[in-house]
Formats: C-alpha cells, structure tokens, sequence
C-alpha cells in the first residue's frame, strides 16, 4: 500500500493515534465552521429585520405624513363650516407635527458615518414646500379663494418632489432588506455545502483508515494467531512470516520465531541423548565378558584375603599374605602386607604411647590437684582482702562525711564570725554614741562648773556684804559662807565628773580602738575560716574521690574473686577430667594389649608399674602438711609460692621415683 | 622691830581691831593677800577691759562699773610678782577714798575675821616705796598674808602726762562726770 511506503517504520500505536487525531481535527474544525457561519447568517437576518424594515417604516410614515397635511390643506381650500376649517387647522398642525417627529425618527435610525443626504433632502424638499403653501392658506383666510385654488394647484408639483423623496427612501430600505436575506440564504448555502463537503472528506479518511488495520494489522494478528496454536501442537515445519516489520506485529512474530528455534533446539538435544545411550550399552557388554573371564583368579585371591582378615579379626597382626597371586592381584597382595606391617609398627608404636601417657596423665592429675587446692586457698584470700578493702571503704566513706559535717560546721562557723563583725560595729557605733553623750555631760558639767563659779563669787559678795554690816551681818554671812561651801563642793564635784568623764572618753577611745581590732581580727578569722572551708572541702572531695577508687578497687577484687573460683571449679573439673584422662589410658591400654603384636612385652608385666596406681589416697595423704606449708609461705611472696610450688613438685616426683 | 615702828596706819590698824578686821583673801602669783573687807564693794567675774593708752604697765585698761569709769590694776604686775595670766581671773572692786578701782587677782579665796593678836606691821626692809603698798601682814596659823593698802595700788601720780591731759580734756568736755580718780584728791573732796 501507499501508507505503508510513507510510513514504513511507525509503530501500530503511533499510527492509531493519528488516525484518532484526524478525525479530532476534522470534528474541531467542522464545528468551528458551522459556528462561524450560523453567526453570520444570524447577523444578516438581524440586519434585514432590525435595521431595514424599521427604516422602512419610518420612510412611509413620512409620506404618510405628507399626504396628511396635502388632504388638509385641501379640506381648507373648499368652503365649509367653521368646524371643518377649524378641525382642517387642526390637521395641518398635527401632520406638520407628524412630519418633523418621522423625519426626526429616520435620521436617529442611521448609522454613524452613514449619509444623511437622502432624508436632509426630503427634509429640505418638505420646507420648501410649507414655506410656497403658506401664501395659499392666507389667500384663504384673505377670502381670495381663486388665488388659493391656483396657488393649491401649482404646488402639486413640490409635494410630489417630497412623495417621490421619500417614497425612494422607502425603496431603498426594502431593497437593503432584500439584499441582506439574499445574503443570509447564500450564507447558509455555504455552510450547508462546507459541512457536506466536510462530512465526506471524514467518511474518506475512515475508510481508508478501516481498510488500512483490516490489510496490515487484523490479517496479520489472524496469520500470527494461527502460527502459534500450531507451534503450541509442535509443529515445527510452520513457517513464520512478517518478522521484518517494524511495529507490535513485527516484534509478535519475531518473539514467535525464538519459541520455533526453541522447539527445533528441544528436538535435536533428544536426538543426540540417544545415539549416546546405545554406545553405552555396547561397553557394558563388553565388561562383563571381560569379569566372567577374571573369576576364576579372583577366588584364589579372596579366599586369601578372606583368611587373612579373620586371622585379623582375632587381633593378628602377624599375619602375611603368601606367594601365588595372580599378576593382576600383585599390587593388591603387595598392599595387604605392607598395610599389615603398618598397621602392627603403629599398634606397637600406639601401645609405648599409651604407656607413656598413663604416666604423664598420673602427674597431670596431681598437678591440677595443687593447683586447685592452691586457688581455693587464693579465693579464700581473695575474699578476706574484699572484706578488709570493703572496710576500708565504710572508714574512707564515714571520714568523707566526717569532712562535710565539718566543712558545715565551718561555714556556721563563718557566718557567726561575720555575724560577730556586724556587732563590733555596732558596737564601734555605740561607743561613738557614749563619746558624744560624754562630750554633751562634758559641756553641761562646765556649765555646773560656771554655775557654781558664779555662786561662789555671789556668796563671796554676800560675805563682804554681811561683814562690811558688822555684827548686824553675822548671820547673814554664815549663810553666805554655807552658801559658798556649796558651790565649792559643786566645783569640786563638777571638776571631779570632769576628769571622770575625760577618764571614760579616754576609756571609750581604747573601747573603740580595741573593738575595731578585734573586728579586724574576726575579719581575719573569716577569711581564715573561709580557707579552712576551702582545705575542708578539698579533703571531702579527696575522701569521695578516695571512696569512689575504693568502690572500684573492691569491685575489681569481686571479679577477681569470682574469677579464682571459677578458676578453682576448673581446676577441681580439670583434676576429675585428669582421672578419667588416666582410666580411659588404662583402657586404652588394655585395649592394646588383645592384638597380637611380633616384638610385644607380656602385658602382665606393665600393669604392675607404679605409675598406674590409682594416686587419689596419695594426694589426700599428702594434702596437710603441704596446706600448712603453703600457709606459712604465702606471707613471703611469690617467691615464696614458687618455691612451694617447686618443692611439691619434686617431693611428688621423688615419691613417684 | 615689829613693834618699834608706829605710824598712823598701825594706830589704825590696832582701832580696827578693836572692832573686829575682816579680811578677804585673794591670791596672786600663788601668794595669798589680804584685802580689808570694808574697802571692797564687789567681787566681778573677770570683763575683757577697753584699753588705756599710755598707762604703765600694771594698768591694764579701763571698765564700765555701774555707770562710772574704773581703771583695772592688774595686781600681780603691782606687786611685782610673776604675771601667770590665770584661765578665769577675777576683778575685786574697791572703794578709796576719792574713787573706785579693779583689782585683777587670779582668784578670791575666802572671808577671814582677824583678831587683834593676829595683825602686825609689815617690816620696814628695802625700799620704802614696797612697804608702802602693805598696811600690815597677817598670820594665820603658821603662814603670812599681806594686808594690802588700797589707797597705794594706783598712785596719784601714777597717770603719765599725756593721759593726764587727756583726762583734762575730759574735765572740759563735761566736768560733771569727770573720772574719779584725777589728781587732786583734794579738790575732789572738797
């Protein structure tokens, strides 16, 4: 086909979607048409209906108008009642009235920018002909009626100038109202054509469209489907076609073609897997002619084999096959004998062996003996130094209290010191207080002193008076001399609380002075205090510190504690695995012994060997003076241990001697 | 020698005697004096004096008593003893015969009555001017007081020349108050 030409390498899906889109276009672009058309059928219509026909209207009511006014001129002219005159006024008034408001009408009915000239000119006509008739209504009221009647006649041919205006007005109209609806129809027919003309070219595509997927992709899936239910009958011989194309189909029977060459691969792999099972028939065959012809040396052989293995089976390790095997048994007779020999140099290698270990597992079970008794006795020392760091601990913890309690007592300490600062002040200030009262009874005790000054010199005169008065004076001048006593004995005392006052103003300075030393003093002890604080609270951090060390420490010890016992459970189970280590070796042994060896000792002769005594009594007898050795030794040291160690071992080993 | 010498003052003395003496004592330059009570008008707490120009110098100035000008003697100066300027000293006012003067003392010490038996005159030693200021001396107990002679603790002639006229001037200008201790006793009296 053509399209397939144009379009060789699209895929099935693509040209679907094209073909879809078409056919959108098409519809998008039909309806905009008719759309666009159907508006301007309706705008033509409007034009014919709205426009034309009202003007139509307003150009024969202008002519109506002035026939009107021609009938009442008319009706004027002829002689009649003044009614009919009057009424024929009437008219004329009405119809010129008439006239102006239609005139008025059409020219708002133009469109802006349209001519006016054809109505201006009717307009103009009309004036014209008002003004002429004028003259022939006032020759009718001037009662000429002849000059009215000729003036009537004359201006015939004006109001046929207005009728004929507006008459053509009136055909123009009609003529533009035609014109639109003929313009309308033709409009229509446009459109009725284009959607026609549409509508076959959108049936074209599809057909073509139609026939295009019938041709190239519904007979080919068919094809394609038939292929397959024939390849899944297996046969093979079908032949694929249109793996060339390039879309879905293509791509479909390219896939098809792999489960064909699939299939033929199956079949020729069957094929190979029985020509091979036949070449292995023909090998068997030949195998057991080649067995029935060996049987014969093979009795010979087994029978040999078969003795030897019983004389074996009793623990013979002395048996040797004998001469006379076949060539082909050679290596087999040659094999036994040296297998045997091998066997016999390791049973005899194995019985020295388990010998020796008999001995070694003797001293191996003694040895984890000590050991586990010594690390019994380590837990045990491990545990009592627990204790005493734990005491040390409740000692280190109880002096780290001890520091705080005395770290509070310090600061109480230190807040009545300073609380002791603020009385010395006070006390500072009282004393100031008794300076000042000792000055104000200083300054009163010199007014008493001037008092007392003054009544002297007062009694003084009255003594001079009352002696100047003679005898007429005497008692009057032992008043003066009681009165002078007096003031003597006040300037005495007042000289007396003077000096006393100087003495407790003197006093109150030291007061004062002694005061502010001590406060300089309690200051000091503040500050000392505060440093005592400081020394406190650094040996309470220090005890915490300690404490904390000491819980570390102690918690150490524990593990190390819990450690030596699970070393002491494991040198009680390595003792006991000792023990059985030991039976299982006299077992073994034992064991030994049943097979029959070329060079072996008698074995009555070994089981009285010392080392194969049961040693457990021997350690237990041994236990407590060893105990007690270790005890007195630990204090030593490690030395010491080792020394221990050594001397156990060797008493050991010279008792083993 | 006490009793040989007799003068009108002792015959004074013995009549007082016969009345009864009182004394006041004072003390100067840590001395005691006497003075006689019944020339003494008024014992005064010690008044800063307005100055005498060109007086001697035992006169220390001048004071307002009661409306009369009374010149101060300062009698530690008079005397001749040793000027110990006291904190508070006291003036005793006394009476002449034509006038009224102060007498600065360091301090009054007591009224004495004095028997007959205790007065005697004073020893006429030395020059007569120092004898002339004692009228006599006093025992009392085992110690002596001087009984000074007021009349003589400010001399008529002690006033120098130029103070003289000045007080001259003074007699001019209002003789009504004239001063009472000008030169002429005399005249005063009269």
């Amino acid at each position: 086909m053509s399209l397939k030409s144009l379009l060789p390498n699209v895929s099935l899906k693509t040209k679907t979607r094209a073909v879809f889109g078409l056919f959108l276009l098409l519809f998008v672009g039909g309806a905009a048409f008719a759309i666009h058309e159907s508006s301007a059928v309706t705008r033509q219509a409007e034009q014919a209906k709205v426009i034309w026909e009202a003007r139509m209207i307003g150009a024969n009511e202008i002519l109506g108008s002035a026939r009107e006014y021609r009938i009442a001129e008319a009706l004027r002219l002829m002689p009649s009642s003044p009614e009919m005159t009057a009424q024929a006024n009437d008219d004329l008034v009405e119809s010129q009235a008439r006239m102006e408001q239609a005139v008025a009408d059409y020219k708002s009915m133009l469109r802006a920018g349209e001519p006016q000239t054809e109505i201006n000119k009717t307009a103009e006509l009309w004036s014209e002909y008002v003004a002429g008739n004028q003259v022939m209504l006032d020759y009718v009221d001037g009662g000429e009626p002849e000059a009215a009647a000729d003036r009537f006649r004359n201006s015939a041919s004006g109001f046929y100038l207005v009728t004929n205006a507006a008459g053509a007005l009136v055909t123009d109209a009609r003529a533009q109202s035609e014109q639109a609806y003929v313009e309308s129809m033709r409009i229509s027919e446009r459109t009725r054509m284009g959607l026609i003309a549409g509508v076959i070219f959108a049936l074209g595509v599809l057909l073509i469209a139609t026939v295009f997927f019938e041709l190239k992709v519904w007979r080919e899936l068919v094809r394609m489907s038939g292929v397959m239910q024939r390849l899944a009958r297996n046969d093979i011989d079908v032949e694929v076609t249109g793996t060339t194309r390039h879309d879905e189909v293509g791509e479909m029977a390219r896939a098809v073609q792999v489960f064909k060459e699939n299939a033929l691969e199956v079949l020729r792999l069957e094929a190979e897997a029985g020509a091979h099972q036949t070449g292995l028939n023909a090998e068997r065959a030949e195998n057991d002619r080649r067995l029935s012809a060996e049987s014969t040396s093979r009795a010979f052989v087994v029978e040999q084999i078969a003795q030897g293995l019983e004389r074996l089976s009793r623990g013979d390790l002395t048996i040797r096959m004998q001469e006379g095997f076949p060539a082909e048994f050679q290596k087999l007779y040659e094999d036994f004998n040296l297998a045997i020999e091998t066997l016999e140099r390791s049973f005899s290698a194995i019985s020295s062996g388990s010998s020796d270990i008999e001995a070694s597992t003797a001293e191996i079970s003694t040895a984890t003996g000590q050991l586990a008794r010594r690390t019994e006795q380590q837990a045990a020392s491990l545990e009592e130094a627990a204790a005493a760091m734990a005491q040390f601990t409740v000692t280190v913890r109880s002096s780290a209290e001890s520091a705080n309690i005395a770290r509070q007592v310090v600061a109480d300490a230190k807040l009545n010191a300073e609380s002791s600062g603020e009385v010395v002040g006070s006390a500072v200030a009282a004393m100031g207080e008794i300076e000042k009262s000792s000055r104000q009874v200083s300054e009163i005790i010199g007014v008493m002193d001037e008092i007392a000054f003054q009544t002297n010199l007062l009694a003084l005169n009255a003594g001079v008076e009352a002696a100047r008065a003679g005898d007429a004076g005497r008692g009057f001048a032992v008043v003066a001399s009681e009165v002078r006593a007096l003031a003597q004995r006040s300037t005495a005392a007042a000289r007396e609380i003077k000096s006393l006052i100087s003495a407790s103003s003197s006093q109150v300075s030291t007061g004062v002075r002694l005061v502010t030393e001590t406060g300089g003093s309690l200051n000091r002890i503040v500050s000392q205090i505060g440093e005592i604080n400081t020394a406190i609270t650094e040996i309470a951090t220090a005890a915490e510190e300690q404490s904390d060390s000491l819980m570390q420490i102690n918690l150490t010890i524990s593990q190390m504690d819990k450690v030596t016992q699970q070393n002491a459970a494991m040198a009680e189970e390595s003792t006991a695995a000792s023990h059985s280590l030991a039976r299982e070796a006299n077992e073994l042994t034992d064991l030994i012994a049943q097979f029959k060896l070329s060079d072996s000792p008698p074995r009555s002769a070994r089981r009285t060997s010392p080392s194969a005594r049961p040693f457990v009594p021997e350690r237990q007898e041994r236990q407590e003076p060893k105990g007690q050795y270790v005890m007195r030794s630990l204090s030593s040291g490690n030395a010491a241990l080792a020394q221990t160690l050594e001397s156990v071992l060797t008493e050991e080993s010279w008792e083993e001697f | 020698m006490f009793n040989s010498n007799s003068s009108p003052e002792n015959q004074a003395a013995t009549n007082s005697t016969v009345h009864g003496l009182s004394v006041l004592s004072v003390s100067v330059g840590g001395e005691m004096f006497a003075i006689d009570v019944r020339s003494v008008r008024e014992i005064h707490a010690w008044v800063q004096p307005a100055s005498f120009p060109g007086a001697p110098h035992y006169l220390q100035g001048m004071l307002n008593y009661c409306g009369e000008v009374v010149p101060l003697v300062v009698l530690a100066r008079r005397l001749g003893l040793a000027d110990t300027t006291p904190a508070a000293p006291v003036t005793v006012m006394v009476e002449r015969e034509a006038d009224t003067i102060g007498l600065v003392v360091d301090a009054v010490c007591d009224l004495h009555s004095i028997a007959a038996d205790q007065l005697s005159l004073a020893p006429a030693v030395g020059a007569a001017g120092s004898v002339r200021l004692l009228k006599g001396v006093i025992t009392l107990g085992d110690s002596l007081m001087c009984l000074l002679d007021v009349e003589e603790m400010l001399p008529p002639n002690a006033i120098p020349e130029a103070a003289t006229s000045a007080q001259a001037g003074a007699a001019f200008m209002s003789p009504d108050q004239s001063p009472a201790w000008t030169a002429s006793r005399e005249a005063r009296h009269d």
